[in-house]
């Protein structure tokens, strides 16, 4: 494989060892792969006072951004940057964003959970009373599957105890979430897919409780998208692809199903195959730093991470770092949160210095998880 | 660079315009001090406080839909605008096939939304015909052939309507552009599970077709998983056939990894001691030369060769002292 990706060598391997224009060269080049926390912890701590107009694209998934930047900083080892004040405002902003069952109806049909952002709910309370209701907000007005994750990850990471979350209503909402061929919708009008496939598992573990989820017509689901390759794809019939091979895995580790998987030698290879110099999402296309987190965390969970070349991995991810903060898609672009979080999740899990180590199977740090005694990465 | 598009009416700011005198516009509610704020612009929270209105209202109007429009162009991915323009196409009876027009002006712009595939899934379902959606994945597909979105969405359309007859010609075509186009190699196995099926016939016809491409490029990856996908389905039996369009690629090019790595896989996948001896060797070269940076992987490839061999040296052993 080495030859079909000769154009990815480094500006380094080029100039080594050659005077003038060369060594410059190689000074920049070797100054480009140390990893420059300082910047990305500005970054991450911007990211949570102010997103730039540029965002409003991501307005119904403040949610989530909050969740990378809030474990972004936990992996940095930085989260004491985050004062008192901004953590409770934190907190607060999030419980005024969960969608609860209207008052004395705490049976009540509808999806709750955690919304992506103030859209659509109605009046800010905090409070979230159990069966207090809140506000219902307009009519169109619902939680989100994937935004429910983000909450209770960064619930976790600033220490709240889950002690204003309904978790019965999210778990009741989680099988009204689910279809007939066993995936998971985000929202009643919105499709199913196995992003939310993983969220449904992980929410289900954090909770503690799976009355939410059938596990047999999830895990059918997931052994029929394995496509011929070994990858999984996003639905039944998709190319095998690096996030959705890594929510299928997720799952059936939360689901303790990973044997069911048909061909579990072919997705190993597909990982492993999956790496160039740093790792692709599909093969046949350009490396991108987010794929270190979902192929490198995939890898872990099988037991097969020390399979791939971390030096390679380490490199690339390194030259996708800015000089802004955050970390591009590729080197030499400009940084978006995603790939700045998933970016130095995938240093983590190389084990590099001054990181956090993560749960590759929750998506945040082990201490966010209270998992630091048991470390699972099995490799 | 969406502001050209889904031309409508509407005049900004909304309360300047006697259209909208009757709304009274209704602001989120963010808290005193939010986390994570946007900065929204002023067009931006104009739009989105009449859609709150609207909403409120329920209000399936032409001045609503038009209003959708604006919502999906300030923020392509907000599901909800895509669904209340869904209410407000269908209440209306409003012209769908000029709605995925619509559409296809949008995704120039934003092919890599979830959302707006999901409405034409919608929209293509209520109008019961997917005349215009071959055509249009086509188009997008040539501009960008390996957008996930679009294959699946085309995937969807092949399914529910039946629409395979000149898939794999289409398949084709995008091989000729690009030969490494993993996303076409998918839609090819999806098209023959979906069609034929896995026959010995459709088995014979697909491995040459994979080996004819190989020729043309010895270490793409996507062919040589394609043949993996070939030799895995049901009573497989096609070795010879496989075997040989190996070796004659191992004749023009000894050093071709990827030919080197597939043999490996058949040796582990169909154990005989001619085959899994050979692997071993392979993996040697794999690791120590042609693709050193899976260099683990290698080792990891070889002992599971040796615990094959392993077990069929146990297995004749124990035939032969069951026969003496």
């Amino acid at each position: 494989m080495s030859c079909d990706h000769a154009h990815e060598k480094p500006a380094a391997d080029k100039a080594a060892g050659t005077e003038g224009p060369g060594a410059a060269e190689t000074k920049a080049a070797k100054e480009k792969l140390d990893f420059r926390k300082d910047v990305h912890l500005r970054y991450f701590m911007y990211t949570l006072r102010m997103l730039p107009e540029d965002y409003e694209g991501f307005d119904t998934k403040r949610m989530m951004i909050l969740y990378l930047a809030l474990s972004g900083l936990d992996v940095l080892g930085e989260l004491e940057k985050v004062d008192k004040k901004t953590a409770t405002k934190a907190i607060d902003w999030i419980y005024a964003m969960q969608k609860v069952p209207p008052p004395k109806q705490p049976e009540a049909k509808a999806h709750f959970g955690f919304r992506g952002g103030p859209s659509y709910g109605g009046k800010y309370d905090p409070t979230c009373k159990a069966g207090g209701g809140g506000d219902p907000g307009l009519s169109r007005d619902e939680a989100h599957i994937a935004m429910t994750y983000s909450a209770l990850c960064a619930l976790r990471i600033l220490g709240d105890d889950l002690g204003r979350v309904d978790k019965k209503a999210i778990t009741r909402s989680l099988q009204m979430l689910q279809r007939e061929n066993g995936c998971f919708r985000c929202a009643s009008t919105e499709e199913d897919d196995m992003r939310f496939m993983y969220c449904a598992c992980v929410i289900s573990d954090m909770l503690g409780d799976w009355s939410g989820v059938d596990k047999e017509a999830a895990v059918k689901y997931i052994v029929e998208s394995q496509a011929f390759d070994g990858g999984i794809g996003l639905r039944i019939g998709a190319e095998g692809h690096g996030g959705t091979t890594y929510c299928a895995v997720a799952s059936l580790v939360l689901m303790g199903r990973l044997d069911a998987l048909k061909d579990p030698e072919g997705l190993v290879r597909w990982c492993v195959y999956a790496q160039g110099s740093g790792f692709v999402g599909r093969p046949n296309k350009p490396p991108d730093s987010c794929y270190s987190f979902w192929i490198g965390a995939t890898m872990k969970m099988l037991g097969v991470y020390d399979l791939s070349s971390a030096k390679d991995n380490r490199q690339f991810n390194l030259r996708c770092q800015t000089k802004w903060g955050g970390f591009g898609k590729y080197p030499d672009v400009h940084p978006d949160i995603l790939h700045s979080y998933f970016g130095i999740c995938g240093l983590s899990m190389m084990g590099m210095d001054g990181l956090r180590p993560i749960d590759p199977v929750w998506g945040i740090t082990l201490r966010a998880a209270g998992k630091e005694k048991q470390d699972n990465s099995a490799s | 660079r969406m502001d050209n598009l889904g031309k409508t009416d509407l005049t900004f700011p909304l309360g300047s315009s006697p259209l909208w005198e009757d709304i009274t516009p209704i602001p989120q509610d963010d808290g005193p001090d939010p986390i994570v704020p946007i900065a929204y612009s002023k067009h931006f929270v104009d739009v989105m406080d009449h859609f709150r209105a609207i909403i409120k209202k329920e209000e399936h109007s032409q001045r609503a839909l038009a209003l959708t429009t604006e919502v999906i162009k300030v923020n392509p991915a907000n599901y909800t605008g895509w669904l209340f323009r869904r209410e407000c196409l269908f209440a209306l009876g409003a012209d769908l096939k000029q709605e995925l027009k619509f559409v296809d002006e949008i995704a120039a712009v934003s092919s890599k939304n979830y959302q707006l595939w999901h409405h034409r899934r919608v929209i293509v379902q209520h109008m019961k015909d997917a005349g215009t959606e071959l055509e249009a994945t086509t188009k997008a597909l040539l501009q960008d052939p390996k957008n996930y979105h679009v294959w699946a969405h085309r995937q969807w359309v092949l399914r529910t309507f039946d629409l395979f007859q000149n898939e794999l010609k289409f398949v084709d075509l995008l091989l000729k552009q690009d030969i490494r186009n993993n996303s076409a190699w998918n839609q090819r196995f999806f098209v023959v599970k979906n069609t034929t099926g896995f026959t010995k016939e459709a088995l014979s016809q697909e491995i040459k077709y994979a080996y004819a491409a190989i020729e043309k490029a010895p270490n793409n990856l996507s062919p040589w998983n394609y043949l993996r996908g070939l030799v895995a389905q049901k009573d497989f039996d096609q070795l010879d056939l496989v075997n040989s369009g190996a070796a004659s690629i191992i004749k023009k090019d000894k050093k071709c990894a990827e030919c080197y790595s597939f043999l490996v896989d058949m040796a582990l996948k169909f154990p005989a001691a001619n085959r899994l001896k050979p692997a071993l060797k392979m993996c040697e070269k794999l690791k120590t030369e042609l693709a050193q940076i899976r260099a683990k992987y290698w080792e990891y490839q070889a002992a599971n060769v040796q615990a094959k061999l392993e077990k069929l040296e146990e297995a004749k052993s124990a035939e032969t002292s069951g026969n003496s």
